[in-house]
């Protein structure tokens, strides 16, 4: 019974780190909820996609999937990355690196986002098959916009690794984060079924405007010529995130007391 | 290659009945830091490292202050364990800026019948082995090591304590390292004893 009792107050602490931790949770519990409910009534929406999906549900699903494939890696990978240095106990060799740590995990994200690739090829097959209005041209189109948008992401990403670097945790928060937003972005249905509260603060995500941009040209409806000023303003914005957020690295490893140095890691 | 460290001054945050320093030392070409279990020895070596914020102190490595650094944890932990070991250390001579045809010449005289194996596959000794050579080719230089002597067998303690004294002679780097294993391989000079936290005399 003893050895339940100290077993239990470990994983009652490793679990309820803060006193504001069950909150959290909460919070989490409730988010997946809110979630479960749209779906069911997006799918209860099903014959009032036509709008939005000319050829059907599968084709509105790899175009949703394809457009933030690489900004899902981005945002998620260097992260990700420091967590498993912290696991495998090798993080000290990662903070002496000092201002190479930022560069490091950038090409780490970009090595990701180069292997997770292949899905591309498989996706472009499948809708090269089932769609008329995809061709080369459309994709191009497409694969332009994506890089376009590497900048951005690369930005958020490392500054999503600052996070976990100073404090941490928060690994599983921005995958959470990461997966609430290809379901707000439109990925798996027209964001149009959530409250107009929510599609209002969305909007302004560079994941929605992504996956607009993407729907648009892949369908052909849209060139890169058309939106070139706001591709060009995208690029300068994600350029100067992705310096931001390396100097903000570099701060962190270098100059700051870090609470990571002080406490256990843990999920 | 001359380093001083002046008036380090750390307290450590989970433990606050520990408090290291203030601390003075010099050291030519290496410094062996030996001590008790708690003496201080891991928290000075992170402190040099920058892993833990010293709250004050400097430290300078030939009159410059310290930038590049290498470090080996006592666990010789390796993130990137499905690479071979040849793999390894050229990512590593990479990352500290050496040229891989120069990092392979380097290689060649270590001898090593394990190079194209995983590094998952090796044993603690092996990857110890490997992290150090990484180190010594990488050319950083400053090299902070955490008992680097603790997982290996008689031979290759004496390899790890020739490769010291012979990489320090030729002045490109600084060697720091830790050590429970008494050993008449370095002077009295080049060796520091710390006792919770403060040298002994």
């Amino acid at each position: 019974m003893l050895v339940l009792t100290f077993l239990f107050s470990h994983e009652l602490r490793l679990f309820f780190p803060r006193w504001f931790s069950p909150f959290v949770q909460a919070i989490i519990v409730l988010s997946s909820l809110i979630f479960y409910w749209y779906f069911s009534k997006s799918i209860m929406a099903a014959p009032s996609f036509e709008g939005e999906m000319p050829e059907g549900y599968f084709i509105y699903i790899i175009v949703g999937e394809l457009s933030l494939l690489w900004p899902g890696i981005l945002l998620a990978n260097s992260s990700r990355v420091i967590k498993q240095f912290y696991y495998k106990r090798a993080l000290d060799n990662l903070l002496v690196l000092k201002e190479k740590a930022s560069g490091l995990l950038i090409k780490m994200s970009l090595s990701q986002m180069l292997l997770q690739s292949i899905k591309y090829i498989l996706y472009f097959a499948a809708a090269f098959y089932f769609s008329q209005y995809i061709n080369i041209g459309s994709v191009t189109n497409f694969l332009v916009l994506q890089l376009v948008y590497v900048p951005l992401f690369l930005g958020l990403g490392l500054l999503a690794g600052c996070i976990v670097v100073y404090f941490g945790r928060g690994e599983k928060i921005i995958q959470l984060f990461v997966s609430a937003s290809y379901v707000l972005a439109g990925v798996y249905f027209p964001s149009t079924v959530f409250p107009k509260f929510v599609q209002d603060i969305f909007k302004y995500s560079p994941f929605n405007d992504l996956i607009q941009l993407s729907r648009s040209t892949l369908s052909g409806n849209l060139t890169i010529v058309d939106i070139k000023l706001k591709l060009c303003l995208y690029l300068l914005l994600g350029l100067a995130l992705l310096f931001v957020s390396q100097k903000l690295f570099c701060y962190l490893i270098t100059k700051c007391d870090r609470p990571i140095n002080h406490r256990p890691l843990i999920s | 290659m001359k380093l001083e460290v002046k008036d380090l001054i750390y307290k450590h945050q989970l433990n606050n009945n520990f408090c290291l320093g203030p601390l003075s030392l010099t050291g030519e070409g290496y410094l062996r830091v030996l001590g008790a279990n708690g003496s201080g020895k891991t928290t000075l070596l992170k402190c040099l490292a920058g892993i833990y914020r010293a709250s004050k102190g400097t430290a300078y490595l030939a009159g410059k202050e310290l930038d590049h650094v290498i470090w080996v944890g006592a666990e010789a932990a390796i993130y990137w364990d499905s690479l071979t070991a040849k793999e390894y250390i050229m990512l590593q001579a990479k990352l500290y800026g050496v040229a891989k045809s120069d990092a392979e010449k380097k290689l060649v005289k270590f001898k090593l019948d394990y190079l194209n194996q995983n590094i998952f596959s090796l044993s603690t000794g092996q990857k110890k082995i490997i992290s150090i050579i990484s180190c010594v080719i990488s050319a950083c230089p400053l090299v902070i090591m955490d008992e680097p002597d603790s997982n290996l067998d008689e031979a290759n303690r004496e390899f790890l304590y020739d490769l010291i004294l012979q990489e320090s002679s030729l002045r490109k780097q600084f060697f720091l390292f830790s050590s429970h294993i008494p050993s008449n391989h370095f002077s009295e000079d080049n060796t520091k004893k710390l006792n919770a936290g403060h040298l002994m005399c």
